[in-house]
């Protein structure tokens, strides 16, 4: 144990703590631009020398281990020298444009040059200038206030996983780049704003929007996937600027993916709903709240009263807060409603009885970076849960086996083995995996071979369920058999969830079948068939389902659509009532994370044009149905309510419960290839959808050698659905994708009348068609 | 006042009624420095803190840059500016007002412009009949500036090497 001395403070650290490390815990400052505390060390900006006693030179703070007896000063003459000189070398070639730089206010080499530079520079020559780079839609640069701190750099190879950006030249030439003009693709790129010092790399979408002192700071979360990152909304009067990440070491670190940070543009979209709208005469028109809340009561009541409860389904999205989803499903019973649904992308429901409390990762997102033996059954948190893949990779880089199962390979940044199903085939690899656990036959597959015997060797190997699995259309088959692979090897089984709050969903009964709590009451009923009336609350059926040609016919065919929701979209041909609901940003409430963290947020804006604030909306329905019980004042009343209703529960529920007899279901054997897909990282909700700088065209993969076979050639292909529907589409060769199958990216208008996972395509070089 | 025998000279002869005379006689019969305002006006330091303006450089394009500096600093919180930026890349204003019936002349904005844009020249007879008439936007800052442009650089000038 070193004992060290800092400006006269004694300190006894760990053997190998850094100087800086150790000026840290006595709260000693060093002033620093390269050195971040989850990045590799560099040394290269000398920013932190300190004056060591017995050293022939200033030591750099942040590579110097301490050894016993140091007598380290910060603020010796010859520490200052160093510093003054450092801050001259830097501002030689930075140029001084902070009244036009959008870091000015909040810039590391500002404040450091305010408070330790010498006020006077004996430079007088030209500054160097550097080109500029086009990054992609996300990062804007200004290559020439670079002062070449490779955090970026370090960032991508050791945090992002993708080395994407690096250094070019040497001296005064050294510029960083993308090596190949390229745009930055990784999921965390955004990631490298926070960390640049400077103004080189700076928010595309923020860019000369306002200043970093104008901002209104409001403690957020974020809603677009399961791992719950904590964020700080920033806004300007009625306008959300930019969203950062605020530090949880215990969920986001200090991290924040680009779906978190960059789709808050969205708020802004066109077919934002900004009054209540009623349809009158065959389209929708503006009206007053107490119409359209009298419109919707009335017709829930009508309905009702017709043809009882049974002929009406609530939806209601996975993002909703805890609030709105107890508010939704208490409304809903509260008229005898049964089938209430926030799942839209599954299919399968015949697993439900045996499924666990809610979808809990069983631990904490900490511990999963020790977990040794992980296998991703049909997950890919990469683009689903950008921050959770990152302590996978955590707990890969630090040695972890990992394996992925799925129908596709995918692009994951982390060393791991994939085993890929035949086109259409998924239940069949999980269950071979099961023969090999069970009698050891010999495996068609090597790798399925070498996953056994690693099932087999591991103490109680981790198997993460994805929404890919789920989304699968023998998705209770394939549970069915992982919970028999769970039983032969006690190997654990958790869930990485798929939305903001599945996991509230699922707690608080906005499941068919179980109350709040998990009690299971009721059979569950189908939620499409043979609906009259449907409540939809901040969902796009059309987009979000696997059958979106059935979904958009059932409301379609509905006497009665009432949609809650911040946009308009489709609704505009299907809803009957839209009534206006206030976004995340601009409302307030708590989610579930995926570890089961509850979590708090906070309205950081008003609510657009005159939405409101999806538990007033429920409440004021409710009064207007004439359900007692439910007219909450304030938020805290239908928090104490629902955590009330709710109880205590575990936060740990491994494994499932007892599965029901489920019946193998036949696989359609129609002509075409398989169709596969996904929503991609940037379709996953209505926000992110709409969110301009994050915008992706779809593109359907395909093998190089169904290429080959079907004869194709171009850079486009037509697919054909058996339903009729015709879509031409750019393609893209995928030696991931397997032979026989079609890969596409699901969500986007263009592919949602193709329908989803399950069906099959004839797929065919574009016709000419010419237009009469 | 002890000695009343003092107290009756000094009332009798009106001896203090005198000494308030001579003063007013003095400037009675000295130069005389009413000014005529309108027709005359007192003379103008370069430093004159007036009216606002916003500035632009001799090839016609717009001095501010919108750092907001001067929306920062300012003391009455009476300059608004919104930016964004211009088709051509560079951060420019989407509006920049400054509400005259807020603004206490302290001639701060003009301290902290990095780019000598909005600046306060010597007019100081502008007038309004309305509050909304004192709010100035930015086509009329810069069209203030359009028309003082000789005067304002002359004492932009004159004030540079204290400066």
């Amino acid at each position: 144990m070193p004992r060290i001395e800092i400006d006269g403070q004694e300190i006894e650290v760990a053997a190998g703590t850094t100087l800086m490390e150790a000026a840290e815990q006595l709260g000693i400052y060093i002033p620093f631009f390269c050195y971040h505390p989850k990045l590799s060390v560099a040394a290269n900006c000398r920013m932190c020398l300190v004056d060591v006693e017995k050293q022939a030179k200033p030591l750099p703070a942040c590579a110097t281990p301490a050894s016993d007896g140091m007598k380290v000063s910060t603020r010796s003459k010859r520490a200052k020298m160093a510093q003054q000189g450092v801050l001259e070398f830097l501002l030689i070639n930075h140029p001084l444009d902070c009244p036009i730089c959008d870091q000015g206010g909040e810039c590391p080499l500002q404040d450091i040059t305010m408070g330790y530079a010498n006020p006077h520079s004996l430079y007088t020559e030209e500054k160097r200038v550097v080109e500029d780079k086009d990054i992609g839609p996300l990062i804007a640069t200004e290559m020439t206030r670079c002062i070449q701190c490779t955090r970026c750099v370090r960032f991508g190879t050791e945090i992002g996983g993708i080395s994407e950006l690096g250094a070019t030249g040497r001296g005064e030439k050294m510029a960083i780049g993308t090596y190949v003009a390229k745009a930055v693709r990784s999921e965390l790129s955004g990631n490298m704003i926070d960390l640049c010092p400077v103004g080189a790399l700076t928010s595309k979408p923020f860019r000369y929007k306002a200043r970093s002192w104008e901002l209104k700071h409001s403690q957020s979360l974020c809603p677009h996937c399961s791992t719950g990152c904590n964020t700080d909304v920033q806004s300007l009067g009625k306008e959300v600027l930019r969203v950062k990440p605020r530090v949880n070491e215990a969920v986001n670190e200090e991290w924040l993916c680009d779906k978190g940070r960059f789709a808050y543009a969205g708020l802004q979209a066109a077919d934002r709903v900004q009054t209540p709208l009623l349809r009158i005469n065959g389209s929708l028109q503006p009206v007053s709240w107490a119409d359209a809340l009298e419109a919707a009561a009335t017709a829930l009541q009508k309905t009702i009263g017709r043809a009882g409860p049974d002929v009406v389904a609530g939806i209601i999205s996975p993002a909703a807060s805890n609030e709105e989803l107890y508010l939704f499903q208490a409304l809903l019973r509260g008229l005898g409603v049964r089938a209430i649904e926030h799942r839209l992308r599954q299919t399968d429901f015949r697993a439900d009885p045996a499924m666990p409390l809610y979808p809990a990762l069983n631990m904490s997102l900490e511990q999963l970076e020790t977990e040794r033996n992980i296998i991703l059954c049909h997950a890919y948190p990469r683009e689903r849960q950008p921050l959770t893949n990152h302590r996978l990779r955590k707990a890969a880089l630090a040695g972890a086996q990992i394996w992925a199962l799925d129908s596709t390979e995918r692009e994951f940044n982390f060393p791991l083995r994939q085993i890929r199903a035949a086109a259409g085939a998924d239940l069949a690899v999980y269950e071979e995996l099961l023969a090999l656990l069970r009698d050891g036959t010999p495996a068609s597959n090597p790798a399925l071979a070498d996953l056994a015997d690693t099932v087999r060797a591991a103490d109680k190997p981790l198997f993460l369920l994805g929404s890919g699995l789920l989304q699968q259309p023998r998705a209770a088959e394939l549970l069915a058999v992982i919970a028999e692979i769970a039983q032969q090897t006690a190997a654990r089984v958790s869930w990485l969830a798929e939305s903001a709050n599945s996991a509230g969903a699922w707690l608080l009964g906005c499941v068919p079948g179980r109350k709040p709590g998990g009690v299971q009451v009721e059979d569950a009923p189908q939620i499409w068939d043979e609906k009259k009336a449907f409540l939809l609350y901040g969902v796009e059926p059309e987009a979000d389902s696997m059958d979106a040609p059935g979904v958009r016919a059932a409301l379609d065919a509905a006497d009665a659509v009432i949609s809650i929701s911040s946009f308009l979209g489709a609704a505009e041909s299907y809803a009957d009532i839209v009534l206006p609901l206030a976004s995340w940003a601009e409302s307030s409430g708590s989610f579930f994370n995926n570890e089961g963290r509850l979590q708090q947020y906070r309205a950081a804006v008003r609510p657009a044009g005159e939405s409101r604030p999806g538990w007033k909306i429920l409440r004021v329905l409710a009064d207007h149905l004439e359900l007692a019980g439910l007219d909450f004042d304030d938020l805290e009343a239908l928090q104490d309510t629902w955590q009330k209703q709710l109880g205590d529960f575990p936060l740990d529920v491994p494994g499932f419960g007892v599965m029901p007899e489920i019946a193998a279901r036949q696989q359609e054997g129609a002509e075409g290839l398989q169709l596969l897909g996904d929503w991609r990282i940037y379709q996953q909700d209505l926000l992110v959808r709409r969110a301009q700088p994050l915008e992706q065209e779809p593109v359907c993969r395909l093998h190089p050698d169904t290429v080959a076979e079907l004869g194709i050639s171009g850079g486009a292909v037509e697919l054909l659905a058996r339903n009729g529907a015709q879509v031409q589409l750019p393609f893209v060769l995928d030696a991931g994708i397997p032979h026989g199958a079609v890969w596409l990216d699901l969500g986007h208008p263009e592919t949602q009348a193709l329908g989803g996972v399950g069906t099959t395509l004839r797929v065919q070089m574009p016709s000419i068609r010419v237009r009469a | 006042m002890a000695n009343p025998v003092k107290r009756w000279f000094q009332s009798f002869f009106l001896l203090e009624m005198l000494r308030g005379m001579r003063l007013t006689g003095r400037y009675f019969f000295a130069r005389k420095f009413t000014v005529q305002y309108p027709e005359e006006t007192t003379p103008q330091s370069p430093r004159f803190r007036g009216l606002h303006a916003l500035r632009r450089y001799e090839n016609g394009e717009e001095r501010c840059i919108a750092c907001k500096l001067c929306e920062a600093v300012c003391p009455a919180l009476a300059i608004t500016i919104e930016s964004e930026e211009r088709s051509d890349g560079t951060r420019r204003t989407s509006r920049y007002d400054i509400d005259l019936s807020k603004c206490i002349f302290c001639g701060l904005c003009e301290e902290s412009c990095p780019v000598d844009s909005i600046v306060e020249s010597r007019v100081l007879s502008y007038h309004a009949e309305t509050r909304s008439e004192l709010l100035y936007d930015k086509i009329r800052l810069l069209g203030n500036g359009d028309r003082l442009e000789g005067e304002l650089a002359r004492d932009r000038q004159a004030d540079s090497s204290y400066r």
